[in-house]
């Protein structure tokens, strides 16, 4: 029991030392106006309020995948799994600035890139088909598509995933080999850089 | 003692607690604010979903210390099923009920309401305690206990929504340039000055002239800005001026602010070269580029059924939070700002 125990401390504590952070760039930005026309109450002494110019992200997480399906070879359909590594990268941006007490930092909607490993899978020959992917975001559904490349037998195709947060669906065609429909859960940790648009 | 068995985190893969804790999720991050639904209801539907699988969460985390010191028992887990819900409900009453409480526990978890009408979600414990009941009553089969990553999964997802609320409305503060001296007698008019416009493209400057003597008549030579020795001219000059009566006029300044800002250049001054009845004048002040005060938060609109809501009266604008000064940008009325004496802390981008 002891390996499991140690196993559950070292990933709350990697868990926590990776977290969910962000670096600000630049701090209380000033906001947008339009300078070269007067403000609507040229009479009122005050400074008209701008606009909020919201915020870039860019994002860079990295975290497991889980996935669960089937498997569709040669006439032949059997239960499927995969678990492996996932890495991503995406630029965003959000109509709104943040406030220190927002908790998780993420764009509203991002364009980025993806890769990851199926480095466990049914097989269990060595490592399996490892991906990269373009990813669009909007609000909390990714939807993503990319190619599949197993390095072992250099078996590749098409790769396509729409997630909802953490939950996904990915399907996986190999050429000459066959499709995989996966559902699954990705857990991953981000650190987040952001700026004043 | 007997040990048991029964799979960590099995709790949270139940259909009901996966489905309290999609709902929580949904509803914090998608319904609350969107318009779809009216606030009370978002705000009950949290409490609800939220005391419907808080327990179970609190459970799991306490099942697995338990197990993690070799402490892991059927009593044990018999216990805390009972003990979860409890404290569960405890601790929401606390919260609901005692300011203290609230603002101790606000502070860590994000904002909450202190509104007793709340309290009708407690019944969903019963929910928790009824699924806790039946997982320690008899431990599920070990031969087909859910996925272990599945019970990961579900214990993540239940951990990250109870810790996600939503965002606080807030009303942002921003920086903006403020001039020294706003008053000043020009030759046969007396000129006063403001900041009217400031944000990263520039400022715009307004000036109000108003005649002290009859027959003034002002015509604008140069104004120019400098900001941290770089000099910035007005965009444009207004025409010359006959003061019958008071006249109101505006100068652009465009110029990369936000750089000015992010580099720390906030120290600049204004300059005015004008003749006043032909002989020249000149008005010249310094300007500062500050942010007087945090952001804001703007306090929720009450329950309609809470003492607040069935009160009515016309609601007032969204107030500041008690003993912070009010920003210059926010909308009239607003009283005279604070004595400024140091900068407050840059909290956010």
């Amino acid at each position: 029991m002891k390996r499991p125990r140690s196993g559950v401390l070292l990933s709350a504590w990697l868990s926590l030392g990776v977290g969910c952070a962000h670096t600000h760039l630049d701090h209380n930005a000033p906001g947008h106006i339009d300078v070269a026309t007067p403000p609507e109450d040229l009479a009122a002494q005050k400074t008209e309020l701008p606009e909020d110019p919201g915020e870039r992200l860019l994002v860079l997480s990295a975290g497991a995948f889980s996935g669960l399906g089937w498997g569709f070879y040669d006439d032949d359909v059997r239960t499927d799994w995969a678990v492996g590594p996932e890495l991503g990268l995406a630029l965003g941006q959000n109509p709104r600035s943040h406030y220190e007490d927002d908790f998780f930092l993420e764009p509203r909607s991002a364009l980025g890139v993806r890769l990851g490993l199926n480095a466990l899978d049914r097989e269990q020959s060595g490592l399996g088909p490892a991906f990269g992917e373009i990813a669009y975001t909007e609000t909390l559904v990714r939807l993503s598509g990319g190619w599949a490349w197993d390095p072992g037998d250099a078996r590749h195709g098409p790769q396509a995933t729409l997630a909802f947060g953490p939950i996904y669906a990915r399907a996986t065609h190999l050429l000459d080999t066959g499709t995989s429909l996966h559902l699954g859960v990705t857990i991953s940790g981000s650190h987040t850089w952001v700026w004043s648009q | 003692m007997r040990s048991s068995t029964a799979p960590l985190g099995q709790e949270l893969t139940q259909p009901l607690a996966l489905t309290a804790v999609g709902v929580l999720a949904l509803n914090d991050h998608v319904l609350k604010g969107a318009g779809l639904l009216p606030a009370w209801l978002t705000g009950k539907l949290s409490d609800v979903a939220g005391l419907a699988f808080f327990p179970l969460l609190l459970f799991v985390a306490a099942d697995a210390c338990l197990w993690l010191f070799g402490l892991r028992s059927h009593t044990a887990r018999r216990a805390l099923a009972i003990a979860s819900p409890v404290a569960t409900a405890l601790g929401f009453s606390l919260v609901k009920l005692h300011p203290a409480v609230n603002a101790a526990v606000g502070a860590v978890w994000g904002p909450m309401l202190l509104d007793v009408t709340d309290l009708v979600a407690l019944p969903a414990t019963l929910v928790a305690r009824a699924l806790l009941r039946r997982s320690t009553r008899r431990d599920i089969d070990p031969s087909s206990p859910p996925p272990k990553g599945l019970r990961a999964a579900a214990v993540l997802f239940a951990a990250a929504a109870s810790i996600a609320t939503p965002a606080p409305q807030m009303r942002r503060n921003y920086p903006a340039w403020e001039l020294a001296t706003q008053t000043s007698r020009v030759g046969c008019a007396e000129l006063t000055a403001w900041v009217s416009k400031s944000g990263k493209q520039g400022l715009g400057i307004t000036l109000e002239l108003v005649s002290i003597e009859h027959g003034c008549r002002v015509e604008f030579d140069a104004a120019e800005i400098d900001v941290g020795g770089q000099r910035v001219a007005a965009l444009s000059l207004p025409p010359a001026l006959s003061l019958e009566a008071p006249q109101r006029v505006y100068l652009p300044f465009a110029f990369d602010n936000e750089a000015a800002w992010n580099d720390g250049r906030r120290e600049g001054q204004f300059r005015l070269a004008l003749r006043a009845r032909g002989a020249p004048e000149r008005f010249r002040t310094r300007m500062t580029h500050l942010r007087l005060s945090p952001h804001v938060r703007v306090e929720r609109e009450p329950h309609p059924l809470s003492p607040e809501g069935i009160r009515g009266g016309p609601r007032s604008a969204p107030s500041a939070s008690p003993g912070l000064p009010q920003s210059p940008l926010v909308p009239e009325p607003s009283p005279p700002p604070p004595e400024f004496s140091q900068p407050p802390p840059e909290d956010a981008p």
